[in-house]
C-alpha cells in the first residue's frame, strides 16, 4: 500500500506540491496524469524517499517513508522497482549487468543464476541476446525496457514507472504497456504509474489521481465529468 | 558599500555551506569504512582507471621534474664547483617537495576532474538516484572505490614518478650539467636518506586523499545540467589544488 498525506513541496520558495493526497490499496494500480511540471515525477521520488517533503506524511505499508533516514529506507527500498523518465541507465555497464545489478548487488544469488534470470527478463521485454550491448548503442525504446527489465528483475512488490514511454513510438508505446500489465499482474505488484497516455493508462489502472499545478484535481475513477480540467484530460484532449 | 558587504556575506555563506558540506561528506565516507563493503568490479575498474591509465602522464611530469630540478642546482653545482652535492639536492628537492607536489597536481587535473565529471554526470542523468532507489548506498559504492584507489595510486604513482624523476635527474645531469652519473648516484646515496622517501610518500596520501574527497564531493553535489557539471568540475580542481597547497604547508612544518 502506498498512502501520500497532504504533501507540500517548494524549491526555492515555489510551492511545486500543494497538499496532495491519495492511496493506492495493495496490488492496485494507479495511474497519476497531469500537464508537463505538475509535480509528477516529484511525487515518485518522494514516495521512494529520494527527496523528503515539506509537510505531510509518505507511508509504503506501515513505513512512514518521508520519516526515515538512508539506512532505514534501504529495506523499503529494496521492494520497490523504480522507472526513471531517463532511464538512469549505469553508461558504464553493459545491458546485461544493469539488468543484473539489482541481483548481484543482494550477493545471495549465484552468478550464473544471475546471467540466467537476466537472459529470461531481457526475453520478457522482448530483447533477447542484447546483454553485451552498451547503453549507448540502444535506442529509446530500447533503453526504456532495460530499464524495465532492471526495475523489475527482483520481482518487486512495488512498482513506481516514471513516464516509461515519453518519446517513444505508438508500437513501442503499445509494448511497453502490455508488459507493464504483465508484469504487473505475474507479481501482483502494487503499481504507480506517470504518464500522459491516457488511453493506454485507462485499461491498465483501476484509479486515477490528475495533478495539475501541484494540486490534485481528480482522484478516483476515470468518469471525472464532475471537473471540467481533468475531464478535458481525462478525454485526451489535454489540458493547456 | 551595502552591497559590498553584501556581496562579501553571500561569498563567505557559499564558502561555508562547502566547507561544512565536505566536512559532512567526510563524516559519511569515514562511517562507511566501519566495516568498508567494497564492491569488488567498481574498485577494481577504479583502481585500473586511476592508477594505470595514469601512469604516462605521471611519468612525463617526474622524470621533468627531475630533471629540471637538476637544471635548476646545476648553475650553483658547476659555479661553486660542488659536483658532489647534486644528487642530494636533487633527491632533497624532488622526494620531499617537487615530486608529489607535481604529480599531486597533475593527478587532480586528470583523475580528480574526471571523477568529478563521471559523478556529474551520473547525478544529474539520475544513475545516483537509480542506485538510491535499487537500495544501494552510493557513498558505499561509488565514493569509496574511488577514494581508496585515489589514495593508493596516489601513493604508488609517487613512489613509481620518483624512479622517473631519478632518471631524468641523471641523464641531465651527465648531459647537460656535465656531472657523471656515478657521482650523482655517490651524492644521491651518500645524503638521501629513507625518511626524505618516506616524507614524499605521506605527503602524496594525503594529497589522494584530499583529491578523492573533494572530487566525490563536487561530483555528488551537483546541480543543472550540463552547465552544472562543467561549473563543479572547475570548482573540484581549484578546490584540490588548494587543498594540496595547504596540507603541503602543514606536513613540511609537521613532518620537517
Amino acid at each position: 500500500m502506498i498512502r501520500v498525506e497532504g504533501v507540500h513541496k517548494s524549491f526555492g520558495g515555489v510551492p511545486v506540491l500543494s497538499d496532495v493526497s491519495f492511496e493506492v490499496p495493495t496490488g492496485g494500480t494507479l495511474a497519476l496524469v497531469g500537464p508537463g511540471g505538475a509535480g509528477k515525477s516529484l511525487l515518485l521520488k518522494l514516495i521512494c524517499g529520494l527527496l523528503k517533503p515539506d509537510a505531510g506524511r509518505v507511508f509504503i505499508d506501515d513505513a512512514e517513508v518521508s520519516a526515515l533516514g538512508e539506512t532505514a529506507l534501504m529495506p523499503i527500498r529494496g521492494r520497490i522497482g523504480m522507472i526513471f523518465q531517463n532511464y538512469a541507465l549505469f553508461d558504464y555497464m553493459n545491458v546485461g549487468a544493469n539488468v543484473g545489478f539489482p541481483l548481484a548487488q543482494l550477493g545471495t544469488v549465484s552468478s550464473s543464476e544471475v546471467r540466467e534470470r537476466v537472459a529470461r527478463r531481457l526475453a520478457d521485454v522482448n530483447l533477447p541476446n542484447i546483454e553485451h550491448l552498451m547503453p549507448r548503442e540502444l535506442s529509446g525504446g530500447m533503453k526504456k525496457r532495460v530499464c524495465l527489465a532492471r526495475a523489475t528483475i527482483h520481482e518487486p512488490p512495488i512498482m513506481l514507472c516514471d513516464d516509461p514511454t515519453a518519446g517513444l513510438d505508438p508500437v513501442s508505446t503499445n509494448r511497453i504497456f502490455r508488459l507493464l500489465k504483465r508484469l504487473q499482474q505475474d507479481n501482483g505488484a502494487t503499481a504507480l504509474i506517470v504518464s500522459h497516455e491516457v488511453e493506454y493508462l485507462r485499461p491498465l489502472c483501476d484509479q486515477v489521481v490528475m495533478i495539475s499545478r501541484g494540486r490534485v484535481v481528480h482522484r478516483g475513477g476515470w468518469d471525472a465529468r464532475a471537473n471540467d480540467e481533468a475531464a478535458q484530460f481525462l478525454s485526451g484532449e489535454g489540458v493547456a | 558599500m551595502k552591497a559590498l558587504f553584501a556581496r562579501l556575506g553571500a561569498v563567505f555563506f557559499a564558502l561555508s555551506e562547502q566547507v561544512g558540506g565536505l566536512a559532512i561528506f567526510t563524516g559519511g565516507v569515514a562511517r562507511r569504512l566501519f566495516p568498508p563493503r567494497l564492491d569488488r568490479f567498481e574498485t577494481l575498474r577504479n583502481f585500473y582507471k586511476v592508477g594505470v591509465k595514469s601512469l604516462p602522464i605521471v611519468a612525463v611530469t617526474a622524470a621533468f621534474a627531475g630533471a629540471t630540478a637538476v637544471i635548476q642546482s646545476g648553475m650553483y653545482v658547476v659555479k661553486f664547483r660542488a659536483y658532489e652535492v647534486v644528487g642530494w639536492a636533487f633527491g632533497y628537492a624532488v622526494f620531499r617537495e617537487i615530486g608529489p607536489l607535481l604529480i599531486g597536481l597533475m593527478f587532480s587535473g586528470r583523475v580528480g576532474a574526471n571523477n568529478t565529471a563521471e559523478l556529474g554526470t551520473m547525478t544529474v542523468t539520475e544513475q545516483v538516484d537509480a542506485l538510491r532507489a535499487l537500495a544501494i548506498d552510493p557513498i558505499a559504492y561509488l565514493v569509496l572505490p574511488r577514494v581508496l584507489a585515489m589514495v593508493v595510486m596516489m601513493t604508488l604513482l609517487n613512489a613509481i614518478g620518483n624512479l622517473f624523476a631519478f632518471f631524468g635527474g641523471v641523464l641531465t645531469a651527465k648531459y647537460l650539467v656535465g656531472v657523471d652519473h656515478w657521482v650523482f648516484w655517490n651524492s644521491f646515496i651518500e645524503y638521501i636518506r629513507l625518511a626524505d622517501f618516506m616524507n614524499g610518500m605521506v605527503k602524496a596520501t594525503s594529497f589522494g586523499l584530499a583529491i578523492g574527497l573533494v572530487s566525490c564531493y563536487f561530483g555528488l553535489a551537483v546541480r543543472g545540467g550540463a552547465t552544472g557539471v562543467g561549473r563543479a568540475v572547475n570548482a573540484s580542481v581549484v578546490a584540490s589544488a588548494v587543498g594540496i597547497f595547504v596540507l603541503d604547508y602543514f606536513m613540511t612544518y609537521l613532518l620537517k
